[in-house]
């Protein structure tokens, strides 16, 4: 079950219902059986397995929690979390490979075989979420003080389960097991967001897929400026996207009366790629800092710097092969490390260097230099693979002044409505930071016209849902 | 805690920061200093490890919410002195 499908909607609506209206302390166990019924939607059998890996990993941590023997701790710790990585690994990258060799050796397998080894419904998220449990267990920085079955509503949280955001046990698990009802404010607010998630989703990223797709498949075009449109605008795809889902996300969760962390915090106001990092996809961000970086920085800090830039580099590389065993995941991860590396033994030069420019157009040229970065090296996590990402690199050298306008826009009314539909999202952005409790029929009204006349509904499912 | 102690834990801080006005206090934490972020973290802990002839954990590293706890944990190390 898609987060943008009717039947997501009604779903929530159900479960809301059936809150509003069973007694409070009927409030964990609504939301756990919630959870699973939306579980079991996408497979049964790889429920059987989320429940498993949950028991695991409740067992593990509950004994971190006690246990004050260093060494049977870390033995279990270490266990624990080999035993979360196979799992991901082997659902992650040996169904494509074993796909990828099968296709290779002359027989492409019937879509029967591929959906049966396809990666279980966020096992990633989840993945994440446990290991952050374990380790903190193991760190003593945080106890586990519940049963299971709020410990399991904790991993397979619905709204949450699929792309994240990627939820801290210290602070979702009190919320889950708190018996309080969601408020007027919670219901409204959550609405808004939902609303606008789906229009982000349906009126712009569903809109801009098709141009972006068109020219990234493109073989047999040679112009520049097309190219960078199409990156331009394939950067503001993924942004609609990904965000659009976070929102329906922290919305239905809100709906329910359940704050999630926030993804996203104004990205392209970014002025270095470091800054970027800690507005995109922030709960990775901070995953990855808190349960990767920082402990391998730990490990090589006697190198100083260079063990800096080395963790930096490790980690993005990582992040980028999570995505997906790829070369241009490899090479996005790495220049993403490379980009912060470099920001970082600059850092102090940068400083006083730039003292003598007028403040506002140091900030302007950051915000340039970053977008920039981050819409070139959007080409490698878009492109199917490498010779299609170089086909775009080679492109956007190759300027030349007559140039068609129907190569920029093959079809020019279509492309402006993608105009519209843009400018009509920043609109709605505006008012839904002024929207209040009492104005929102009309926004959630204004969001609805706008998806049924300018969205692509059912056009393609939420990007990050792959990963 | 000895004098000492919190003077040459406020030198190393100063010259890891690359910031000569600061002071600490025992419920000092990264988010009161400009600059302490997650890299200069763990570069004051080898600045400190070095200084007091200590080794610390990863998991003691990943522990410590305050300078006041962090200088406990020099103290234990060093025997209490």
């Amino acid at each position: 079950m898609q987060l943008d499908t009717v039947y997501f909607a009604l779903f929530l609506g159900c479960v809301a219902v059936a809150q509003a209206k069973l007694p409070v302390r009927w409030r964990m166990p609504v939301l756990l059986s919630a959870s699973l019924i939306f579980y079991a939607c996408s497979s049964v059998s790889y429920l059987v397995l989320m429940l498993g890996l949950c028991a695991l990993n409740y067992w593990a941590a509950s004994f971190l929690s006690r246990s004050s023997n260093e060494q049977r701790r870390a033995c279990f710790f270490w266990a624990t979390v080999a035993v979360n990585l196979a799992t991901l690994i082997t659902f992650k990258y040996t169904s494509g490979l074993i796909v990828q060799g099968l296709s290779r050796l002359g027989w492409t397998p019937p879509d029967g075989v591929v959906t049966r080894l396809a990666v279980p419904l966020g096992l990633s998220y989840f993945t994440f979420q446990m290991l952050a449990c374990v380790t903190d267990a193991y760190r003593q920085t945080w106890r586990l003080d519940c049963g299971f079955a709020g410990f399991t509503l904790f991993g397979l949280f619905f709204p949450q389960i699929s792309s994240g955001p990627i939820p801290r046990a210290g602070r979702l698990l009190p919320q889950l097991l708190d018996g309080h009802s969601p408020t007027v404010e919670d219901r409204l607010s959550g609405l808004r967001l939902i609303a606008f998630g789906y229009l982000k989703k349906t009126i712009v990223a569903n809109r801009l897929n098709e141009y972006v797709t068109t020219i990234f498949n493109d073989q047999t075009g040679t112009g520049a400026l097309p190219a960078l449109v199409a990156c331009c605008l394939n950067v503001l795809e993924l942004y609609a996207d990904f965000s659009g889902y976070i929102d329906i996300a922290i919305g239905s969760a809100q709906f329910l009366g359940i704050r999630l962390d926030p993804n996203f915090d104004r990205p392209f106001v970014s002025t270095s790629v470091t800054e970027f990092w800690r507005r995109w996809h922030i709960t990775l961000a901070l995953w990855l800092r808190d349960y990767l970086y920082t402990p391998l920085l730990i490990r090589i800090r006697n190198l100083g710097m260079t063990g800096v830039v080395l963790a930096m580099i490790i980690t993005f590389a990582i992040c980028g092969i999570w995505h997906g065993a790829t070369w241009t995941y490899l090479l996005f991860g790495v220049s993403q490390g490379v980009a912060l590396s470099v920001e970082t033994l600059t850092k102090t030069w940068r400083k006083k260097r730039l003292k003598q420019f007028p403040e506002w157009s140091v900030k302007w040229a950051g915000r340039i230099y970053t977008l920039g970065f981050f819409v070139l090296t959007q080409v490698l996590f878009r492109a199917a693979n490498l010779p299609q990402a170089m086909r775009i690199y080679g492109r956007l050298t190759h300027w030349r002044l007559s140039l068609h306008l129907s190569e920029v826009i093959p079809t020019p009314f279509f492309f402006a409505v993608d105009c519209l539909a843009i400018a009509m999202w920043i609109a709605v952005a505006r008012s839904l930071g002024r929207a209040s409790n009492r104005t929102t029929p009309q926004f959630v009204l204004l969001c609805g016209l706008l998806i049924v006349f300018l969205g692509r509904l059912g056009a393609a499912h939420f990007i990050y849902a792959k990963f | 805690m000895s004098d000492e102690l919190w003077r040459d834990l406020t030198e190393v801080f100063r010259t890891s920061l690359d910031n000569e006005d600061l002071t600490l206090a025992e419920t000092t934490t990264a988010d009161d200093v400009e600059g302490w972020d997650s890299i200069t973290h763990v570069l004051i802990m080898v600045a400190v490890e070095k200084k007091f002839r200590v080794k610390f954990t990863a998991a003691e590293i990943q522990r410590l919410e305050n300078v006041g706890q962090l200088a406990a944990l020099i103290r234990s190390k060093r025997g209490g002195v």
